[in-house]
């Protein structure tokens, strides 16, 4: 075996037994061969030291964003979840006119379904029951909020003589604030106010 | 160069995740060879930001690829053979010289020779100043004028740390390939030392080694020189 094998074999650690003592023997005898071991050591090491250091410098996670920045992962769509994605998409999908169409329709329903049942003429002017509030002249306003959802709310007008003498109680006219189709069909007579007030919660 | 050994899941397991469609397993994946990937361009290479370009189109080639990948090799053979080639193709669109600035070029010699157990060179030659300069840059030179095949076990034996049966299986070649190779490899970079190393009076040392320094082959193209071809003819 010549001695660049031999070399080459110790460097890589495949020399053992006899073979190893015998040429480590020979190292230790012969500086020429010293020197040309040493040198492809170094040579290797100097490669290895290279790397280490670049490695030591290397932003491995900047690594990571360049390459899922340019690989074709799956991404979520903005909005996915939302309660307009399907709206977003058809947006997306460059049907403008019929988007546009649809969104104004939503947004018509939706501003009809804000306004209250006694809104229809309000744009008009002041509703009848307050027109009746107001000129009552009255001191003091009860109003009673009835349980049911769907009943009308009872104003009671209390003047100044109601106040001033607690036996007999005058209490103006009740007027009770409700729909104009329910006041035509109803002939109820007026209870009177003490009743009424006991009524009161 | 020693790697950390593998924890977690097995390489098919995540290849089967990413194939499923888990993009953290590619994360995974990547995060356990990246260093390795990064390593092999680099000594291929020898410029961290070519080897980092190269390590992150191996990447993305990966992903792309993986449904064509087939288990029969281990994943780090197949990621090797997709980095190597990217880098002969850089060689091919770039040139083959590496490109370092002067004043960089010195001092990080300087660094890396007293990383590379400087301190026996001078052991060997106290009575003579030793060069580091000057010994890095034609260090530098010799390992640029290695062939790709040369270079290519080097790397994989100096940086990988693999054994040449290892080499042989991931680069395709018998065993006495892999040790030719790797012979001449070194004896290209032991000459480029010898100037540094020759003490007055013994000459012997070049002799034996061969021309010199300034006789190193630049063959880039990745044909076999000299021993190898001494070898495949006999």
């Amino acid at each position: 075996m010549n001695d660049e094998l031999m070399i080459m074999l110790y460097l890589d650690g495949l020399l053992d037994g006899e073979e190893l003592a015998d040429f480590e023997a020979r190292l230790q005898a012969e500086p020429l061969l010293l020197k040309q071991l040493k040198a492809q050591k170094i040579s290797g090491a100097f490669l290895r030291a290279e790397v280490e250091e670049a490695i030591e410098h290397v932003s491995f996670e900047r690594l990571h964003e360049r390459v899922t920045g340019e690989l074709p992962l799956p991404k979520k769509e903005k909005g996915g979840d939302a309660w307009y994605a399907p709206i977003y998409a058809l947006w997306r999908q460059s049907q403008l006119p019929i988007a546009s169409a649809l969104v104004a329709a939503l947004l018509t329903l939706f501003v009809v379904q804000q306004r209250g049942p006694g809104e229809d003429g309000a744009l008009a002017g002041p509703s009848v029951e307050l027109e009746e509030v107001s000129g009552a002249g009255a001191q003091t306003i009860l109003i009673r909020q009835p349980a049911e959802a769907e009943a009308s709310p009872v104003i009671w007008l209390l003047d100044e003589e109601t106040e001033d003498h607690d036996e007999e109680t005058k209490v103006a006219e009740p007027t009770r604030a409700k729909s104009e189709e329910e006041r035509e069909g109803q002939d109820e007579p007026h209870r009177s106010a003490g009743a009424q007030l006991e009524a009161l919660p | 160069m020693k790697w950390s050994r593998q924890r977690g899941p097995s390489d098919e397991a995540l290849i089967s995740k990413i194939l499923a469609g888990e993009q953290e397993a590619f994360q995974m994946l990547m995060s356990r060879y990246e260093r390795r990937a990064f390593g092999v361009a680099m000594g291929m290479l020898r410029n961290p930001d070519d080897a980092m370009d190269v390590v992150q189109e191996a990447f993305i080639r990966v992903y792309k690829h993986l449904p064509n990948y087939q288990s029969d090799c281990a994943f780090f053979t197949w990621l090797y053979r997709i980095v190597k080639n990217l880098c002969i193709d850089h060689y091919r669109k770039h040139g083959s010289k590496v490109k370092v600035e002067y004043e960089d070029g010195w001092k990080r010699s300087d660094t890396l020779l007293e990383h590379a157990f400087v301190a026996d060179l001078r052991h060997l030659e106290p009575d003579r100043p030793l060069d580091r300069r000057q010994l890095g840059e034609a260090l530098s030179e010799a390992l640029d004028s290695l062939s790709d095949k040369h270079r290519e076990v080097m790397v994989l034996r100096e940086i990988e740390g693999l054994s040449y049966e290892e080499i042989a299986e991931i680069v395709g070649c018998r065993l006495g390939t892999v040790m030719s190779r790797l012979h001449h490899a070194r004896k290209n970079l032991q000459r480029a030392l010898i100037p540094y190393l020759e003490s007055s009076g013994e000459r012997g040392l070049a002799e034996r080694a061969g021309e010199g320094v300034g006789t190193l082959r630049r063959d880039r193209a990745g044909t076999d020189t000299d021993g190898e071809e001494k070898e495949q003819r006999q």
